[in-house]
């Protein structure tokens, strides 16, 4: 399999009063075609800036993509014009985002939002569009299909909306569906439908998928690959059966024991001591030492570098060989 | 929607003679009746009762207001007492009056404010916007008059570029197109002056509402989608923003043939809002009541129209 995506060294920072923030810091990862890949971390990591630095939707000012590449399917995302990168969002790479009660515009009809995506991207007129629309709303296991594309979005669900926010990222068959959350603000039934029929889609249309979660059991039950970030660095990036039997980061460590599970019934919950540290002032070396119970002399004064530890396996800890869970 | 701008008429009735009541007892709670003004000053007691007698002044105040509402129904007024001649005679010329000027200063601050609105919100802490920031806050804060005076000043008085004062040239007779130049022209200055007192206003207003509706999940959809930032902020974030934008617009109708008392006594413009002050000034009962019952009714009306507006823009509001 070839890759489809390759992400090298995007710094995207933002230029506040206070100071610069570095939200993606040197990340780098790559997504082959057909793969889901799984970005994990804690609130405000750089996991969403990364996503929207991929399509460029980074607010400028403040933000800024300093450095890096963005090779996707052959073209440097990073050196294309404005009216380039807007013919491959929602047509080549679209996204879906966390918030389904407040994606859709609530003045628009759900259809007419889907519509224009492909009026804009595949020449559609109006009728061939709405067809295509109706098709992708059936598609997307909503049944009467001619009714819901005539409701606006506060007469759906909330399941129901991201559903069709999917019908919308899909209807161009992207190469890449980016996935920021998208299950998060849903509750545990309808969590576990949108999955499987992201799955479903996914091998229908062999489109990538990278989602986007804290949640490590959508990742478990999602992805082939995964990345794990903290304070816009990539610390740990391995298949995903690799990470989850042997993960080689302390940080990816304490995710896992604080993740609650059943067999743990009975016992308090393990957490990461302290918080994510303010981005404006990050601490000295490791970014994640003051944290870390492995951490040594070493960690406080240098910054570790990514490197491979097994084949496809990277981390980014001195230790990496000794901590285990 | 028929259906349901029918039921609202109707429902305004009960208000209308609720405010009618209102305004009829405040107005007579008012000291003072305009018989002294009537009368010669050396009038007799008995000449006095008499003239209260004939104005019908002199019976309880729930029968006036009676006699008034029935009247009022079938559309007889009363007579100014002031201009000596039937009230629905009198008010149409000065409404008309304010109307050109307002007409000609709604339609230019609308339609100049709402494009500055959006750009702010869209360049907010540029250069662009902390102008017209900047350019709002003194539009807002200088009185009318005062800068009436200074328009008057600079390009009536130094420059003589714009007539100061009046409607048209007096004694020139002029008919058709050289008439409305010369209005026009006389509109300039006093036009400049409520432009500008409104577009502050307004621009700050639309500038606002974008700003929320741009930071907003939905338009972040918008552009993942790929669409051109013009079609973002015109199509998917302005048509939300419309919805406060109507509002304004509804409260905006009254104010279209009401007067700006200020301003007309600057420019001596001969509108509805000096009349308004000297029947609250003479005690001219019946067409100080004819004036506030219009602008009631004008307020309703505008407060309906922004509710139908908004059922048109918004699909979150049900109307039946």
């Amino acid at each position: 399999m070839n890759n489809l995506l390759k992400v090298k060294d995007l710094r995207t920072y933002f230029y506040t009063d206070d100071g610069v923030v570095k939200a993606v810091d040197g990340v780098e990862f790559q997504v082959k075609f057909g793969e889901t890949i799984g970005i994990v971390g804690e609130s405000g990591c750089g996991k969403s800036i990364t996503a929207m630095s991929l399509i460029r939707l980074i607010q400028s000012p403040p933000g800024k993509i300093v450095s890096g590449n963005i090779i996707f399917d052959g073209e440097d995302l990073t050196q294309l014009s404005d009216e380039e990168i807007r013919s491959i969002r929602g047509n080549d790479i679209s996204m879906i985002f966390q918030e389904p009660m407040t994606s859709l515009n609530p003045v628009f009809t759900s259809g007419y939002q889907i519509e224009e995506i492909l009026e804009l991207h595949q020449k559609l007129d109006e009728d061939q569009a709405r067809k295509r629309a109706i098709e992708m709303i059936k598609l997307i296991g909503i049944p009467n299909a001619e009714r819901i594309v005539d409701e606006y979005p506060h007469q759906l669900s909330g399941g129901m909306r991201q559903r069709v926010m999917i019908a919308m990222a899909l209807a161009c068959q992207p190469k890449m569906l980016i996935a920021d959350e998208p299950t998060t603000a849903l509750d545990v039934t309808i969590q576990a439908q949108i999955l499987e029929l992201m799955n479903e889609l996914k091998n229908k249309m062999n489109t990538s998928i990278m989602l986007i979660t804290h949640d490590l059991g959508v990742i478990a039950e999602m992805a082939d690959h995964v990345i794990v970030m903290y304070s816009g660095k990539v610390v740990e990036d391995a298949p995903i059966i690799e990470l989850f039997e042997n993960p080689r980061h302390p940080y990816t460590i304490g995710l896992m024991a604080s993740m609650p599970s059943l067999a743990k019934e009975g016992q308090r919950l393990e957490t990461i001591p302290g918080v994510v540290p303010n981005p404006l002032y990050l601490p000295k070396g490791c970014y994640f030492h003051p944290r870390c119970k492995f951490a040594t002399d070493e960690c406080k004064k240098l910054q570790p570098e990514l490197r491979e530890i097994a084949p496809g396996h990277k981390s980014a800890c001195f230790r990496a060989e000794e901590v285990t869970r | 929607m028929l259906r349901y701008i029918g039921r609202r008429l109707l429902q305004l009735i009960p208000v209308i003679i609720l405010i009618s009541i209102l305004i009829f007892t405040i107005v007579k709670a008012t000291p003072g009746d305009p018989v002294g003004s009537n009368l010669d000053p050396r009038a007799t007691a008995e000449q006095r009762q008499a003239e209260r007698a004939r104005l019908g002044l002199d019976k309880p105040i729930p029968v006036q207001y009676w006699n008034w509402i029935t009247r009022s129904v079938q559309g007889d007024f009363g007579d100014s007492y002031i201009y000596k001649r039937p009230v629905i005679e009198v008010i149409p010329d000065f409404i008309k009056n304010s109307m050109i000027l307002n007409i000609f200063v709604y339609i230019f601050a609308f339609l100049v404010s709402i494009p500055i609105g959006i750009i702010t919100a869209v360049r907010q802490y540029s250069k662009t916007d902390n102008f017209f920031s900047a350019f709002s806050i003194i539009g807002i804060s200088m009185p009318t008059f005062f800068f009436g005076l200074l328009l008057i000043y600079f390009f009536g008085v130094k420059n003589q570029w714009f007539p100061i004062s009046g409607m048209e040239t007096v004694g020139k007779n002029i008919e058709g197109l050289a008439h409305v130049k010369d209005v026009l022209n006389h509109i300039a200055l006093p036009g400049i002056v409520l432009i500008i007192a409104n577009l502050a206003s307004l621009v700050r207003y639309t500038r606002t509402s974008m700003l929320e509706v741009i930071n907003q999940d939905y338009i972040r959809t918008a552009r993942s989608k790929g669409l051109e930032e013009k079609v973002v902020i015109y199509k998917h974030a302005f048509r939300n923003a419309l919805i406060p934008i109507i509002t304004i617009v509804g409260f905006t109708i009254p104010s279209l043939f009401s007067g700006a008392v200020m301003l007309e006594t600057v420019f001596n413009w001969p509108g509805i809002g000096r009349v308004l002050v000297d029947a609250v000034n003479l005690r001219d009962y019946n067409l100080l009541m004819a004036l506030n019952m219009f602008f009631a009714i004008l307020t309703l009306l505008g407060n309906l129209l922004a509710d139908i507006g908004y059922a048109l823009v918004d699909p979150r509001i049900r109307v039946d």
